[in-house]
């Protein structure tokens, strides 16, 4: 234990002085607030065609609509943030044991004082780290761009409130409760997928290969996607949690999971992570170094 | 005292290839020793079994006094400086010392600024690893290796793409490290240069053992051999045969002759080609060197029909 946790340290030293990391969170808080901004722009581009269209027809022009709720694009912004940083965490996870073996860093850890499951065992926490950072990089980047243009409050329609604030926090905790196992398990999967490569630049190509490929076609697996935990992650074709929590944001009245999805969301993630972390820590124990 | 390295009938094979065949040999503490060879001649792979980063199929290896699979419990007594410097290139030369001491676990022993100076790089020690000069790396590696408190100091092929003062500077560094307590085990292919260093050497060929003693018994050992230049060649070779206990080794393209003289001493070569009519144009014995040792075990080998590669 005491050798995982010196890993931990140590790698979590390096990425803290790399420049990799702070420019993949100002990225990915980047791409977060983006997206906020994107969904203003094209408010406001609805209401300038608006405003064109009544004036061509010499009708007086429409008042320009409020600020308008910040829940849908702040969650949006954040769904966008998180589907980079999933790639991105997948990418790093991957290239970690791989490339450090491709480096020899592995062969100068394992001589001095980390047993080879300890150097699996050390980035698998890391994984932790890196997970809650982007999760917190990518929400804070959404929350400053939709409170700068937009304003939070409850969901209404027809002067009806169908979502209090309080509904709609409680609604995204769990959100982001759903998010953080199938996101740890993605970054397990990269180890996985690490400990097998020959090097970095293969375990990265043949973890994005097998990840984004999955993703494009799980529609054709039906509802039995959902017993891959990455059926679970914001993504291009996204069936995650968060984009449930989207559509609540925008009022749907049938967005969310349903209790039984929820909980096999929760739970699945974690037996996925546990299997891939032992075959990392076998593989590793039988490789040369 | 015990060894701080004991290597006992390794054996080693890739598929079908036996990198290594029943290599022993030991490393007496506060001794620097070789493992000398050629490229591919296995040093590496014997190493990489010592040290637990590979699995062997046969042998025992004891580290410090672990066994090999158990190396990390020396808990930094064994610090290793690998062939082709293996640094986190995105951190600078102090944070790459901060990272490997983080990996150790414990603040003790041999400080940063220390191992930096020792390793004369203390002005590089704002700088990115990945900016440094082949020879800078190196040191940076060996001063990463210095930190903590290491007792044995394992170096693969450090001399390696340095030129003539970096490996000057290199020497001195580990004879300064030998005298301050260090063991040292050194592996490399630049015989002439480890000849001024080491206490103890063992050879390798082939995957196999040749030799293993300390220096003075090396080079005591050795048979002294003769760069014989007559002329005619023919003629030459034949009167040597003639002699008991010379062998001729080798005929170059020049008609340069490589011969063991055995019994005979040089002088009574000398009269043997004069009294066979060849023109004597030189007759140099060979002064006894880790290099002519290792030509000499070379020799042995292709004499007893071991393939030996050119």
């Amino acid at each position: 234990m005491k050798g995982t946790l010196r890993v931990l340290s140590a790698e979590w030293y390096r990425a803290r002085h790399s420049r990799v990391l702070a420019v993949a969170a100002f990225f990915l808080a980047v791409v977060a607030a983006l997206r906020v901004v994107a969904a203003w722009l094209a408010d406001r581009a609805t209401y300038a065609a608006a405003v064109q269209r009544a004036l061509s027809q010499s009708r007086p022009a429409p008042p320009p609509p409020g600020p308008g709720n910040a829940w849908s694009p702040f969650v949006d912004g954040w769904l966008a943030g998180l589907t980079v940083a999933t790639l991105l965490l997948l990418i790093a996870s991957a290239r970690s044991l791989a490339g450090d073996r491709e480096a020899g860093l592995l062969r100068v850890a394992r001589t001095r004082s980390a047993s080879r499951t300890a150097l699996v065992l050390g980035r698998a926490l890391l994984g932790i780290l890196l997970v809650l950072g982007a999760l917190a990089v990518t929400g804070l980047g959404s929350f400053t761009a939709a409170s700068s243009l937009y304003i939070f409050g409850p969901i209404t329609e027809g002067g009806f409130t169908i979502y209090a604030q309080e509904e709609l926090r409680a609604e995204l905790l769990s959100a982001l409760l759903a998010t953080l196992a199938p996101l740890l398990a993605t970054w397990v999967f990269g180890l996985c997928i690490s400990s097998l490569a020959r090097g970095g630049t293969g375990a990265v190509s043949a973890a994005l290969a097998v990840y984004l490929g999955f993703d494009l076609f799980k529609e054709v697996l039906g509802p039995r996607q959902y017993w891959v935990f990455a059926a679970f992650n914001p993504s291009f074709v996204d069936k995650s949690c968060l984009h449930e929590m989207s559509g609540i944001a925008r009022g749907l009245s049938d967005a969310g999971y349903s209790a039984a999805l929820y909980a096999q969301n929760l739970w699945l993630p974690w037996p996925w992570a546990a299997g891939m972390l032992l075959v990392a820590c076998v593989v590793m124990r039988r490789r040369a170094l | 005292m015990p060894a701080a390295l004991s290597v006992r009938n390794l054996v080693k094979s890739y598929g079908s290839v036996r990198a290594v065949q029943d290599v022993s040999f030991e490393v007496p503490q506060g001794s620097v020793c070789g493992l000398l060879g050629p490229n591919g001649s296995g040093k590496t792979t014997t190493l990489s079994c010592a040290l637990g980063l590979l699995p062997f199929d046969k042998g025992a290896i004891e580290v410090l006094g672990l066994p090999a699979h158990r190396i990390h419990d020396t808990a930094g007594r064994v610090a290793v400086v690998f062939d082709g410097a293996t640094l986190a290139d995105g951190l600078t030369c102090r944070q790459n010392l901060q990272y490997a001491r983080r990996t150790l676990g414990h603040a003790g022993g041999r400080s940063d600024d220390e191992a930096l100076q020792l390793t004369g790089i203390a002005e590089l020690a704002g700088r990115r690893a990945g900016g440094l000069s082949l020879g800078q790396r190196r040191r940076l590696s060996i001063a990463r290796a210095l930190i903590g408190r290491p007792e044995l100091l394992v170096l693969d092929e450090p001399l390696s793409g340095l030129d003539t003062v970096g490996v000057r500077a290199m020497l001195q560094l580990f004879t300064r490290l030998h005298e301050q307590g260090l063991t040292v085990l050194v592996s490399s292919h630049r015989l002439p240069e480890m000849e001024t260093i080491l206490t103890r050497a063992a050879i390798i060929m082939g995957g196999r053992l040749l030799r293993e003693a300390s220096l003075d018994e090396l080079l005591q050992g050795q048979r002294l051999r003769l760069r014989v230049r007559a002329a005619p060649a023919p003629d030459a070779v034949a009167a040597l045969a003639r002699l008991p206990g010379v062998t001729v080794l080798e005929r170059r393209p020049d008609d340069e002759l490589i011969v063991l003289p055995g019994p005979t001493s040089p002088a009574a070569v000398n009269a043997a080609l004069v009294a066979a009519g060849c023109a004597v144009s030189a007759l140099v014995p060979e002064r006894s060197t880790l290099l002519s040792v290792f030509e000499s075990l070379v020799d042995e080998q292709r004499a007893q029909g071991v393939e030996v590669p050119a």
